[in-house]
């Protein structure tokens, strides 16, 4: 783990307005929780991968809320006009991503890597979780990575850095505008996971 | 003129200008080698416009292979009509729009709206400035001009909701409205700030996520790019996001940068089923066929110029009268829109040489200024009377003598008859200036030898 790279992305990550938590592997759904709370977040979404990579327990960790479990195959399997339905009332979601940049304290998210984009942008509170090991310095090493993986790119990618914001109105900074309002990234160290 | 007297509204540019530029500043400081970094992007932009035709094959060739339906467009009648007819093949009735200076350049909106379809802007100064039927004051925030009681007042007579000048309820109160746009949207239309020529993707910058919804909700999508904005790969984003992204709002990076390519897998709930690019040239082959002003085709849209200009400082970007405004706008309108229509912009300049010294792709602006003025000069039919009163000029300012004779003449007319001179056209938005009496070389002969 390179520590001044960490110390670096925390730094800058929460300069543009998002929440880092450094959660153990173990207290992963602990922490989930408390976001939960914190945010009184009532209609949850979770990007099936993190329920896999996280051996999420839906009952000790949100009881009694239901979540919505997000796979390829239910994406897939929805209208343009059921996934809109579905998405407008969400308040909170949890995700995956694919590396974050110190340099920027940015998240990069591949679309082929997702089932869609939308559920990070329409709902007023996002949850990231991330391992050390995608932490990159800077734009340059990011940039020269993706170079070697055209394939992934395909349907594109992009880089989210903190919440939506504007400043529109006399430059006077606005958080949330039309984006998500609170962005929160769990970063891991993958030395913690279960043997 | 209108603008200008309108209350705060200098003061309002102002005071933008001027956080812009401290931004700006915080940001560019914690870069040590930028000056090398303005350097190599303005190489790679010249690369890019000296083999425009090769870059752009190269693009449209890349896109096609991702599915994406490419058009060029030679005017701004054609891409509108483009637009339009892309709109009646899918059966599109709701747009819903990000920010985009070529779709400025080519009232898009106006023409769509003409033909019956609803275009929304979903960026807020944007959709600001649509509400109030106004044009963007600035490249980067378009309704900077206006301060919050007027926002609150807008909102308040188009929205029908009760006034505040609560900025953050003022947001709230756009988001909740242009979500429900978004979400009834049947096309989506964007701009790019980068085209890549060996991905054929584009990349799109912002910071309030309305472009990520326009490119992820509509069926539809199309990109609406000037044909100069080309970049040869991805490799060279990094240099260009930190130019752009510092010299334009003062971050490392802006919240959302968007690089996006063809119609994703099919069927989906979400993204395009359609991409279209269209790649407009509207009078850019003009520029890239004088030698000296296609250096404005480098121009990556970060608006630092404006901010440091202290003519757009103190008149802001109404008075400029289109799209493109500060120095590069001065330089590149005329050209883009023929002299006649422009011809004074050039003029409106000290020439102080500030916005070539912040310029992230070393755009010589002061000297493209002054060659266009001498190209405007040489090309403007000049009035007899006009030629007459440079022709005094000339041999009054070539006889120091003679000119202080009639200098001396006029001071004293003006002490002995106090009216004002009125000279038809130059007096009509200014009074003759008072002429000094003594003049500066009499007062000296008298003093010179006076002690402090």
């Amino acid at each position: 783990m390179n520590l001044t790279l960490t110390e670096r992305f925390r730094k800058r990550f929460t300069d543009t307005g998002g929440k880092l938590y450094t959660p153990s592997w173990q207290e992963v759904p602990v922490t989930l929780r408390h976001i939960q709370k914190r945010e009184r977040a009532t209609r949850i979404l979770i990007e099936n991968q993190v329920m896999q990579t996280f051996s999420i327990n839906l009952n000790t960790t949100f009881p009694g809320m239901y979540p919505i479990i997000w796979s390829r195959e239910k994406f897939a399997r929805l209208s343009r006009w059921e996934y809109r339905k579905q998405l407008q009332t969400i308040h909170m979601s949890f995700s995956t991503v694919d590396a974050l940049v110190a340099e920027t304290g940015s998240v990069l998210f591949i679309h082929r890597n997702h089932p869609g984009q939308g559920y990070i942008l329409l709902p007023p509170v996002v949850v990231f979780l991330a391992f050390h090991h995608q932490l990159v310095n800077n734009l340059d090493t990011l940039f020269e990575q993706l170079a070697g993986k055209p394939e992934a790119l395909t349907e594109g990618y992009h880089l989210i850095t903190g919440p939506s914001k504007t400043a529109d109105i006399e430059k006077q900074l606005v958080i949330g505008m039309h984006g998500p309002e609170s962005v929160y990234l769990l970063l891991i160290p993958e030395d913690t996971s279960p043997a | 003129m209108q603008y200008l007297q309108q209350p705060r509204y200098r003061e309002n540019i102002w005071r933008a200008t001027e956080h812009a530029l401290q931004q700006r500043h915080q940001a560019v400081a914690e870069i040590a080698d930028w000056e090398k970094l303005r350097l190599e992007g303005h190489h790679i932009k010249k690369q890019v416009i000296e083999h425009l035709p090769r870059y752009l094959n190269q693009f449209i060739e890349n896109a096609r292979t991702k599915g994406i339906i490419v058009y060029q467009a030679s005017d701004a009648l054609a891409a509108n009509q483009y637009v339009e007819q892309i709109a009646r093949q899918h059966g599109v009735r709701r747009i819903v729009k990000s920010k985009s200076m070529v779709t400025e350049e080519i009232g898009l909106n106006a023409h769509l709206q003409q033909k019956g379809l609803e275009i929304v802007e979903t960026d807020l100064g944007e959709y600001i400035v649509q509400l109030a039927g106004e044009t963007p004051v600035h490249l980067v925030g378009p309704a900077l001009h206006k301060s919050r009681q007027e926002i609150g007042r807008l909102f308040s007579e188009q929205l029908g909701i009760a006034y505040t000048a609560e900025p953050s309820e003022l947001t709230r109160m756009a988001r909740n409205f242009l979500r429900e746009k978004f979400l009834a949207a049947d096309m989506g239309v964007t701009g790019a700030n980068f085209g890549i020529a060996d991905s054929g993707r584009v990349v799109v910058v912002e910071n309030e996520g309305n472009a990520r919804m326009c490119m992820t909700l509509p069926r539809i999508r199309v990109v609406i790019m000037g044909m100069e904005r080309l970049i040869p790969s991805e490799r060279n984003l990094p240099l260009f996001l930190t130019l752009l992204c510092r010299s334009a709002t003062g971050q490392r990076l802006t919240g959302y940068v968007s690089i996006t390519g063809g119609p994703g897998p099919s069927p989906s709930p979400e993204g395009p089923e359609n991409v279209y690019y269209v790649v407009v040239d509207n009078g850019r082959s003009r520029l890239l066929r004088n030698s000296l002003l296609k250096e404005t085709l480098y121009c990556i849209r970060c608006a630092a110029c404006y901010n440091i200009c202290p003519v757009y400082q103190t008149i802001g970007g109404h008075a400029y009268g289109w799209v493109y405004q500060g120095p590069i706008g001065a330089v590149m309108t005329p050209e883009l829109l023929d002299y006649p229509n422009a011809g004074d912009l050039p003029f409106a300049s000290t020439l102080c040489g500030a916005c070539s010294e912040i310029c992230p792709v070393k755009i010589p602006l002061h000297r493209l200024l002054l060659y266009q003025r001498q190209r405007i000069v040489q090309h403007t039919k000049r009035s007899a009377t006009e030629k007459y009163i440079v022709a005094i000029f000339e041999k009054l300012a070539n006889h120091p003598p003679l000119w202080n004779r009639v200098i001396g003449l006029l001071g004293r007319l003006q002490r002995w008859l106090p009216v004002e001179i009125p000279i038809p056209g130059w007096c009509d938005s200014r009074t003759f200036p008072q002429v000094q009496w003594p003049p500066f070389s009499l007062w000296w002969k008298k003093h010179k030898n006076q002690k402090t």
